[in-house]
């Protein structure tokens, strides 16, 4: 049984991303879940299954089971936390689509809430460090951009991409971002900043790499019928595919990038669409690189150093070839944990709604979002669409 | 002065492996039911999920597969040693290993393939953590005192 067009978003809900410590996890699930909620033209009582995920910042929201529910306000007939780091919520949808088609649920809550911004950063990349295996890699100073940048490393000694091709992924996020209310840095920044900033590990410099935020984000999922009957323009889920490939960075058995091209070609044959039909890539990089393996995992470059070209000279900046990670995306639109990987699908179903104000792009038919996990070992795509 | 890094756990598969480490000897798990070499130590084969699993000793030699230098953005326990390099290597047993690389000169002229050494750090009476050199580089780790 394919899924293609039978399950839709209704709503999303997001917040400005940045650091708010006035804002509890649970208060901040409550906001974006009630816009969700309202864009979704759904009352809440309507809700039958509440996906939640880990906060890592307050403890009530981590542990008590059925917080969320109880603090809305919303009985349920199902309410769980899902896990798979960064592609928590790329997990929560492909659960909520079996929970659909199966007949099991029929209005779905996602939600994810987190608070790396406020949280002290070493907590946050301390956090960041238990990914990592406690006996074979912790113990030698391994953590999480360290590890990508192991891997990111050789792209650059064999010569696949420059520093400046790398560079400017940050400063065409920045470009999106500085239309996007909700990022949480907007000011433009230049090539020659990236490249002077530091290397948090050879070859990521600073802002290179994401800053850690505060934010929220929740998704409204239910049958491509209902949705119909309840919004204007539903954001049908076209195909959905994923990888799991490698815990720990030593273990890689295939890189990520091929992890990454075996959701994409899962994710494209369900949708029963190719590259050339996207008109929005909405990708979570969290780093330059990973944009660009992205591009080519994804069939829209050719290889690395096209990618790197590509985005040298604007291809996926405003105004450019392929609108790509339109909200400014982890690196400046900021990095809030699990909510930030939910936020790209958010922005993918904004756009094909026509809601991203100044930054809309002109008329998307078809769009895709991605989500990695871990240091790059878990990859999902999902390809979204406004016709079922 | 106590250490205060994070330390590896000693399993019942795992003694082995320390205590060797302990004697300056790298070791490497092996397979007898599908005959290849495994590093990091598992329960079951996560080949053929066999369980004949047994431990031989490693040249201690390989070569870099790919490194970084961390600058800015170690975990907290680790603050103290930047800047330090981390490392993937493939020992001559056909395994990757990770760990940190000690004892180079100049870490712009590193390069992929290069020929390193197993150098134990030992940090407490339990664990000496295998680390890497430069083949032929004569750095060392102070002993524990006692």
């Amino acid at each position: 049984m394919s899924i293609r067009g039978k399950v839709a978003f209704a709503g999303y809900g997001d917040i400005p991303i940045g650091k708010y410590p006035d804002r509890t996890s649970v208060q901040q699930a409550v906001q974006v879940s009630l816009m969700a909620l309202e864009t979704a033209g759904l009352e809440p009582e309507a809700v039958d299954c509440i996906l939640t995920t880990r906060s890592f910042a307050d403890e009530i929201y981590d542990w008590g089971i059925g917080l969320f529910g109880e603090e809305i306000g919303m009985r349920s007939k199902l309410e769980f936390q899902m896990f798979a780091g960064g592609s928590s919520s790329s997990a929560m949808i492909k659960v909520a689509t079996g929970l659909i088609l199966s007949g099991q649920a029929e209005n779905v809550l996602l939600v994810a809430s987190n608070k790396w911004g406020t949280m002290k950063r070493e907590k946050a990349v301390d956090q960041l460090a238990k990914l990592h295996h406690e006996d074979w890699e912790r113990p030698f100073g391994f953590f999480q951009i360290g590890a990508v940048a192991l891997m990111m490393k050789l792209a650059f000694v064999y010569g696949m991409v420059t520093p400046e091709q790398s560079a400017s992924v940050s400063v065409s996020n920045r470009k999106w971002a500085a239309m996007n209310p909700n990022a949480m840095y907007r000011d433009p920044i230049t090539i020659e900043d990236v490249l002077n900033s530091g290397f948090v590990a050879d070859p990521i410099h600073v802002l290179e790499s994401p800053p850690l935020a505060d934010g929220a984000a929740a998704l409204v999922m239910t049958s491509a019928d209902n949705a119909a009957r309840l919004v204007g323009q539903p954001v049908y889920l076209l195909g959905a595919g994923s990888s799991f490939s490698f815990s720990n960075v030593s273990q890689a058995k295939i890189s990520a990038m091929e992890g990454q091209s075996l959701a994409a070609q899962d994710a494209y044959a369900v949708a029963g669409v190719g590259p050339g039909d996207i008109d929005v890539a909405s990708i979570y990089e969290p780093y330059p690189l990973g944009t660009l393996s992205w591009l080519v995992s994804l069939g829209l470059r050719k290889d690395m150093t096209e990618a790197g070209q590509w985005m040298l000279e604007g291809g996926g900046a405003p105004g450019g070839e392929l609108p790509v990670t339109t909200d400014g995306g982890m690196l400046s639109r900021g990095h809030c944990a699990i909510s930030g990987g939910m936020l790209f699908a958010v922005e993918a179903i904004r756009q094909l709604r026509g809601e991203a104000g100044e930054r809309q792009v002109k008329d998307p038919q078809i769009a895709l979002a991605t989500a990695m996990g871990g240091v790059g070992n878990s990859a999902f795509v999902e390809i979204l669409g406004i016709n079922p | 002065m106590t250490y205060t890094k994070p330390l590896p756990k000693i399993r019942p598969y795992t003694k082995e492996f320390w205590d060797a480490a302990g004697r300056g000897e790298l070791l490497v798990q092996h397979c007898d039911d599908c005959d290849r070499n495994i590093f990091y130590p598992r329960e079951v084969c996560p080949k053929c999920k066999g369980r004949n699993l047994r431990y031989i000793k490693a040249s201690g030699r390989g070569k870099l597969f790919t490194f970084s230098l961390v600058e800015k953005g170690a975990p907290p326990d680790f603050k103290e040693d930047q800047p330090y390099v981390i490392c993937l290597v493939d020992l001559d047993e056909g395994v990757r290993i990770g760990s940190m690389l000690v004892g180079y000169e100049d870490y712009w002229a590193l390069k992929p393939g290069a020929e390193v050494e197993v150098v134990f750090h030992p940090v407490t009476a339990e664990i000496s953590l295998p680390k890497f050199k430069p083949a032929g580089s004569d750095f060392t780790f102070p002993e524990l005192q006692a």
